[in-house]
């Protein structure tokens, strides 16, 4: 794939760059999923004064541009692969949250759940036990797909120069934006290489959240008939 | 009030007792709304219920849907909590007990809902869902112990293969073998009461027998105390000892359900009774229904609820401005339009009924004629209607039907039963 | 008017043959599972893509099974009239009850609007609805309502026959009563023939002529209302009936094990199983149907016992 501007060997920066890039989405999005899955599940369960502020705060974060507040973010706590995380995390919690306390609702109001109450069980246990494994089943769908979202989120972080230290190996983003001045002069593949990986892995992750989503949802069918 | 006519029995006996249970349901109302009419607007689901339940026996609690009936059921159990009154739970106070005081009591009274289809947790196999409840309340430690306390409960219950059905999830069984999974879970607790909102009426007809024969073999076993809820009177007789039947709210008549189903004393026990499609093509007879349907427990009807539809009704059961309104309404909808009326009378929204009166603005230069009319109209009403109105006058622009002050209701001891009807005060 | 039908796969109908006179009211019983419902829906041809019919419905001389769409759309609702369990499933809650009306007359016959208003207030009146509530939505009414309004829908072209499909089960009792005999009014008054389906053998005894006894999608027993009820042949039938829970019942019955899986039925008699008078014969040989009294029809290889 050539080399770029200072000598570095582009390949070997896409190829590191997919180890950074699904570090970043592993960490921001698997912590969002740690902690907006429980917490939809306590808001839709419990309701009240707690689910309304809870609401009102997530929907507040949800409106947020997500980019525009990654940004925010990682311009306040500084760069670096933990902190790009972290940023995307806070976007993503929202998405989680959201899914989770909808299926909570909707479950919580039957029969089932109620007889769970009605022989004593507690709260987490109700929640856990009898509606969690409803409240599970969009999840790995929203997965893929906000991973996915979460790549281009980074990339675009990085585009910005706002995401990774400088200098990092395989930041896609950074590379499109150092690469940018050179296509003019005819180097194509400094910038359409970067581009062409977070596309793939992007689409690629899609995909699999549609997959997901074929497979489960007949499971879902037969479970309900 | 109740325990008079069931004769003597020491409080020690009751299991149950409810006093004057009220259960109200807020309904949304616009801010407007709310401002503007003091009134509290709830969904009057249970309105002043008592009754007692005594060890051992099974009580029904009949009616139709909207009575209250699952209300209560729920409320005893207290998955709801009771606007007012009291729930006596073996000489407890159970009424406003926190769920974390309540948690230990639940082993001793479960419910058994409607759709065995939707009370199991689709997740959970059912040897699991069976064994839950031990494992909620601590109650056994041991895995091993668990499972044979649960084999043994699916074999009580008929539930058999049991350690072939122990592994299957709900999906796999049918809708009488679901139902029997339920019934195991509550009794896994060895519970003293069981509340059962219409335990059978969803499971087709050959499989409601063996369902209610398991629920007779279990409180010989054991002794069990319940309460069936059900609109089915058929079963309710078949299976309950005494019956209390529930319209809007109230309880209207309560008693031995023997005597009840020979010799039904309230109005709507009668056309109840009556009404029931007997399996005999040669038993057809022409029933005698009781006009319209179920009036909304928001705002129910004054007096007696059952008034509006009573074959028996007298002048003195609460006859109010909205009954006129509603023969008003009847009137214009049937009768040939005339001139004279369409200017008299109007259309039906320019007319407003509040408590007892009942009334329209007239801008006729000759407001003796409206009222004159309102007369005729009063002359073809039920008689108990015409008998109860106090006047009919001209005030000023207005033209107002007025109408008694009703009798007050109470439960009334008849024979072995108390009835609450004013034909019997 | 008669129909044979059979559908493949699940056998959710098994060589299923019947016929209704004008004017005469047959019952159609069974329990889950019992292709009862399969069955209405098959004589209005609204079943679903992956059904497969073959068999004759012949009504008034044509097979229905044979029509185009187009034909069977002009008869559904003008001739042929449906009501369901649940009235929510026909009305559409964004269009008042004036509107069902006027698109119910106005898509099987042209006149005017005017004409086709008073034609809707007549029908809604004779419901005992007041016809000042023509323009309210189904929500404003309660379930007991929504079935009238249903019931008067399918019946303001004034069909020949209507086909019920457990037209009372989620209603009570007192307002069951009230549509029951609306339904034999109409009977007397318009001469129209009901194909009622129902598990409810109370209503069957109230309103049916004659009672067909539907098990595991085939015919267990077809005969008049009398003799079904008091002269049954069919073990399941005498089981059935005796399951039955009235005001007069003393001891609880119930038929052993469950409805079968259509996709494997038994062999043989579908019954077998579950009767206690089964014999070999039963597993191997599919009884046929026959008539052991005028009009009264069982398919048991010990027909003859029962009687």
């Amino acid at each position: 794939m050539g080399t770029d501007n200072v000598g570095r060997d582009v390949l070997s920066r896409v190829i590191w760059g997919a180890r950074t890039s699904l570090e970043i989405m592993a960490i921001g999005v698997l912590i969002a999923l740690a902690v907006g899955f429980p917490v939809g599940l306590l808001s839709g369960y419990v309701g009240g004064k707690i689910d309304r502020l809870l609401v009102l705060i997530m929907d507040s974060i949800y409106a947020f541009p997500g980019l525009l507040l990654a940004a925010l973010i990682a311009a306040v706590i500084g760069r670096g692969v933990f902190n790009i995380g972290i940023a995307i995390t806070v976007i993503y919690i929202p998405l989680y949250f959201r899914v989770t306390r909808s299926q909570t609702l909707s479950v919580r109001e039957e029969p089932y759940v109620e007889a769970a109450r009605a022989l004593g069980a507690k709260s987490h246990t109700v929640m856990f036990s009898y509606i969690a494994h409803s409240a599970i089943i969009a999840i790995p769908v929203i997965f893929s797909l906000s991973s996915a979202d979460a790549i281009l989120t980074a990339a675009g972080l990085s585009y910005l120069g706002l995401g990774l230290e400088v200098d990092t190996p395989g930041d896609w983003g950074r590379d499109l934006s150092d690469a940018q001045s050179f296509i003019g002069v005819g180097i194509w593949w400094m910038s359409v290489f970067p581009g062409l990986m977070i596309v793939i892995l992007t689409v690629g992750l899609s995909f699999l959240g549609e997959g997901l989503n074929d497979i489960i949802n007949p499971i879902l069918r037969k479970e309900r008939s | 009030m109740t325990g008079s006519a069931s004769g003597l029995e020491s409080p020690a006996e009751d299991l149950l007792k409810v006093q004057d249970l009220l259960v109200h349901f807020p309904v949304k109302v616009p801010l407007i709304q709310r401002l503007i009419s003091r009134e509290k607007v709830v969904v009057h689901a249970v309105d002043g219920v008592s009754f007692s339940l005594k060890r051992g026996e099974i009580l029904g609690l009949v009616g139709e849907s909207g009575c209250g009936k699952t209300t209560v059921g729920r409320t005893i159990v207290r998955l709801l909590e009771p606007t007012s009154g009291r729930i006596i739970f073996e000489g407890r106070d159970i009424s406003h007990l926190s769920q974390s005081k309540l948690r230990p009591l639940r082993r001793r009274m479960q419910i058994i809902f409607q759709d065995p289809h939707a009370s199991l947790n689709p997740a959970m196999t059912i040897g699991r869902a069976i064994g839950h409840p031990l494992q909620i309340h601590g109650i056994v430690r041991d895995a091993e112990e668990v499972r044979q306390s649960v084999l043994d409960i699916m074999r009580e219950v008929g539930l058999t293969p049991e350690d072939q059905l122990f592994d299957k999830y709900p999906g796999d069984l049918s809708g009488g073998q679901k139902q029997r999974a339920v019934i195991a879970r509550a009794m896994i607790l060895e519970p003293r009461l069981l509340v059962v909102d219409e335990g059978v009426a969803m499971l087709d007809m050959s499989v409601r027998a063996k369902v209610l024969e398991l629920i007779l073999n279990l409180k010989r076993r054991h002794g069990l105390t319940y309460l069936f809820i059900t609109h089915d009177l058929a079963t309710a007789k078949f299976l309950c000892d005494r019956i209390a039947i529930m319209y809007l709210g109230r309880v209207v008549e309560l008693g031995p359900a023997a005597s009840i189903y020979a010799e039904p004393k309230h109005p709507y026990t009668q056309a109840l009774l009556q009404v029931i499609p007997t399996p005999d093509p040669d038993k057809r007879r022409k029933k005698i229904l009781p006009r319209g349907e179920v009036p909304d427990a928001i705002h129910p009807p004054a007096g007696c609820r059952f008034h509006p539809r009573c074959q028996s009704v007298l002048p003195t059961c609460g006859w109010e401005g909205r009954d006129f309104i509603d023969l008003l309404d009847e009137h214009l909808s049937t009768s040939p339009k005339g001139v004279e009326d369409d200017e008299l009378l109007g259309s039906i929204g320019e007319w407003w009924a509040e408590g007892f009166e009942a009334g329209r603005k007239t801008d006729a230069k000759d407001p003796k004629k409206l009222v004159e009319r309102v007369k005729e109209i009063l002359a073809k009403a039920p008689p108990a209607m015409a008998q109860a109105v106090q006047s009919v006058e001209a005030k000023g622009e207005f033209v107002i039907v007025q109408f008694r002050t009703p009798d007050k209701l109470v439960h009334t001891a008849v024979a072995d039963r108390t009835v609450e009807c004013l034909l019997y005060q | 008017m008669h129909y044979k039908t059979r559908r493949g796969e699940a056998h959710a109908l098994d060589e299923i043959s019947l016929e209704i006179a004008q004017g005469e009211t047959l019952g159609v019983v069974g329990e889950t599972g019992s292709g009862k419902s399969t069955l209405a829906k098959a004589v209005l041809g609204v079943l679903p893509p992956n059904a497969t019919v073959s068999g004759q419905i012949i009504y008034h001389g044509s097979d229905l099974t044979h029509l185009n769409d187009d034909t069977l759309r002009r008869i559904r609702g003008k001739e042929i009239a449906l009501i369901f369990q649940d009235p929510m499933t026909r009305l559409n809650p964004l269009m008042t009850i004036e509107d069902h009306f006027l698109e119910e007359i106005q898509a099987h016959e042209s006149i005017s609007v005017e004409e086709a208003r008073s034609r809707a207030r007549e029908a809604l009146v004779s419901m005992g609805i007041h016809e000042s509530r023509i323009r309210n939505y189904p929500h404003e009414f309660s379930g007991g309502m929504r079935q009238r309004i249903m019931i008067a829908l399918a019946l303001v072209l004034k069909p020949f026959l209507l086909v019920a499909d457990e037209p009372t089960t989620s209603l009570d009792v007192i307002v069951e009563s009230q549509i029951l005999e609306i339904l034999q009014d109409l009977r007397r008054v318009y001469k129209m023939s009901l194909l009622l389906i129902t598990h409810n053998l109370g209503i069957v005894a109230e309103v049916c002529d004659r009672v067909a006894v539907l098990y595991a999608g085939k015919l267990a027993e077809l005969g008049p209302v009398r003799d079904i009820f008091h002269r049954p042949i069919h073990p399941y039938t005498r089981a059935l009936l005796s399951s039955v829970i009235s005001l007069e019942t003393k001891e609880l019955h119930s038929i052993e094990g469950s409805p079968p899986d259509l996709l494997i039925p038994p062999s043989g008699c579908r019954f077998h199983p579950r009767c206690p008078y089964a014999q070999s014969i039963c597993k191997e040989n599919v009884p046929p149907l026959v008539e052991y009294r005028p009009g009264h029809f069982a398919a048991c290889h010990f027909g003859d016992t029962f009687l």
